[in-house]
């Protein structure tokens, strides 16, 4: 089967954005609107928009895919043509992500988990994708008449605090101000201009006063992240339907995942630098597929309760005794030793400039840990890890564990501790520094 | 018993630790060269100085004691591989994990005939380098044995 033909308009924009925004963002910054230039431009917009047009076209045409009863055999490409095989018992599960105008058009967007592969993504029309989920014993529910909540009170403000979010707000408006106002007033004069009049010495400067700025739209920005917040994850709900947890939530972007619980290898809690403030965080799953959203908002002391109900398991229980702190700056040594080569440079040529980061490897250094804890309980092991930025609290099942590396440098040897890390599953490694009588 | 790679992968390392240098100072160069006017080209002229340091002290220190650091051994259940100069990094790879073994020959490593042991877990990979076709070859059936 091939995608619904409504998608030869995603892959035109698809390829516009992957392709060529970077390329045409970069003309325009340095042409300017000179109309020296206008000739070259309109032919040259004339013959990538025809080329973009059939090239999506065959991208559309060319992306099949077909189940056999035993196997999923997919097939892609334009140039270069790729065919999949994939047997039916390496497909982990499907999830569908609906954005808001395929929601209108009846269109479901499915994506196909499968093991040692990449994820295969194919627009479906409704009946299509229950025909390919009743061929592959997959149920999936309809979920158009759930109906939509929004999240509310601390909840709602600690999920908005997330400094990704705050910062993709802040973009949206930086992009909003700076575009409103440069419409009356644009010269002539491209960015490089802009670039050959900075100096060395006007970079910290340049760098604080954007930094400030920033800061100040931060703050603003809070009201449309929550905003953002509300649209993206309403109508949170999570289920336990047999042995698989099903995720649903948002309006512009609808998000159905069902993740068998066999193939979780832990959680991860995180509280980020914001969200500490009001003592909400995030809970994740970790998957062979990586990490997954389980909760967007929930109180550390509420984790367990959460977890009671899913993945009894995997709660938190105990945690040992943090592991030595004493060695603040040492995992900051090679910015120290870049650092001693700036300050050779400053003292034979002069440069100012350069003193101003010489606080960089004091200030990581104490962002880098500030108590860290590790237990081994019996099915699962559990790592805490508390920043000045942020709190991750890992439990991961002990099966998962892939392999463990233990590094340890002059100086850890010397104090008789040691950097963990462990691999698992999940793709996302685990670290732990500064250990001491650690045995895994 | 600990395994050690080839010490022909010495000099390897340094003819590999010098071409990742030399066309990273040859952008560099680049816009040192077309931005010279401007005093923000000297930025380029710092990292130029800060990667020939960076290479000669790889050459004439580090590549050694990564040399002396570097080996492998096996356990009863795992793979342990060693590797590092200053900070020394030792993996323990249970046999149970172990996916899949390649052998690779990059393009230096074709010129001095000798060859690197790639082990994939479920969640990672891991190098050897570099080894004699011999050993590769030995290591990867000793593995291949253990494999689940």
């Amino acid at each position: 089967m091939r995608e619904h033909p409504i998608q030869y308009f995603y892959h035109v924009t698809q390829t516009i954005k992957d392709r060529l925004y970077s390329f045409i963002a970069l003309i325009v910054l340095l042409i300017g609107t000179s109309s020296k230039y206008e000739h070259y431009v309109e032919r040259g917009a004339f013959v990538i928009g025809v080329l973009v047009l059939v090239y999506s076209f065959f991208k559309w045409k060319n992306k099949t895919l077909t189940f056999d009863g035993k196997q999923l055999i997919y097939k892609e490409g334009v140039f270069s043509r790729k065919t999949s095989i994939i047997p039916l018992v390496n497909l982990l599960n499907i999830s569908s992500e609906d954005p808001l105008l395929l929601q209108i058009l009846g269109i479901k967007k499915a994506t196909l988990h499968i093991v040692g592969n990449d994820d295969i993504t194919f627009s479906l029309g409704k009946k299509n994708l229950i025909a390919l989920e009743k061929a592959i014993n997959i149920r999936q529910q309809s979920i158009n008449k759930e109906k939509t909540t929004f999240l509310k009170g601390k909840r709602l403000l600690a999920a908005a605090l997330d400094p990704i979010k705050l910062f993709s707000s802040a973009s949206i408006l930086f992009t909003l101000i700076t575009f409103l106002q440069n419409l009356n007033n644009y010269e002539d004069s491209g960015v490089i201009e802009v670039f050959k009049s900075i100096t060395m010495e006007d970079l910290p400067q340049i760098i604080v006063g954007f930094i400030l700025l920033y800061l100040i739209v931060l703050v603003i920005s809070y009201p449309l992240s929550i905003l953002l917040v509300m649209i993206q994850y309403a109508g949170y709900q999570i289920k336990l339907e047999g042995d698989a947890i099903r995720i649903l939530y948002g309006i512009m972007k609808r998000i159905d995942r069902k993740v068998p619980i066999q193939q979780i290898n832990g959680i991860l809690y995180e509280q980020r630098f914001g969200q500490r403030f009001l003592g909400y965080g995030q809970l994740w799953l970790m998957t062979m597929e990586g990490k997954i959203l389980l909760d967007v908002s929930v109180q550390e002391k509420n984790v367990n309760s959460v977890l009671e109900k899913l993945l009894p398991e995997l709660k938190i229980e105990r945690f040992a005794p943090p592991p030595k702190r004493s060695l603040l700056l040492f995992e900051q040594m090679p910015i120290l030793l870049s650092l001693i080569l700036v300050f050779l440079y400053y003292y034979f040529f002069g440069y100012s400039f350069f003193l101003y980061f010489l606080f960089i490897p004091v200030f990581f250094g104490w962002l880098k840990w500030k108590h860290e804890s590790y237990s081994e309980l019996k099915n699962n092991i559990q790592i805490k890890k508390w920043r000045a930025g942020s709190l991750k609290i890992y439990s991961l099942r002990k099966t998962t564990i892939q392999d463990m590396a233990i590094s340890t440098s002059w100086l850890q040897r010397k104090m008789g501790v040691k950097t963990i890390l462990l691999s698992q599953r999940s793709e996302e490694e685990v670290d732990l520094y500064q250990a001491e009588n650690v045995k895994i | 018993m600990c395994q050690q790679v080839h010490p022909k992968s010495i000099p390897l390392w340094t003819v590999e630790t010098l071409f990742e240098c030399l066309w990273r100072s040859v952008i560099a160069f680049l816009l040192y060269w077309f931005l010279r006017e401007y005093r923000i080209s000297d930025l380029f002229l710092f990292y130029l100085t800060y990667k020939a340091i960076y290479f000669l002290f790889w050459a004439i220190i580090g590549h050694r004691l990564q040399y002396q650091t570097t080996e492998y051994r096996f356990t009863a259940s795992d793979l342990i591989i060693k590797d590092g100069g200053f900070s020394v990094l030792e993996t323990t790879i249970p046999f149970r994990n172990i996916q899949h073994v390649a052998i690779m020959q990059t393009f230096f490593s074709r010129l001095f005939g000798l060859y690197s042991v790639t082990i994939h877990t479920g969640g990672n990979y891991f190098v050897i380098h570099y080894l004699s076709l011999e050993k590769a070859n030995e290591l990867t059936e000793v593995i291949r044995k253990v494999m689940p």
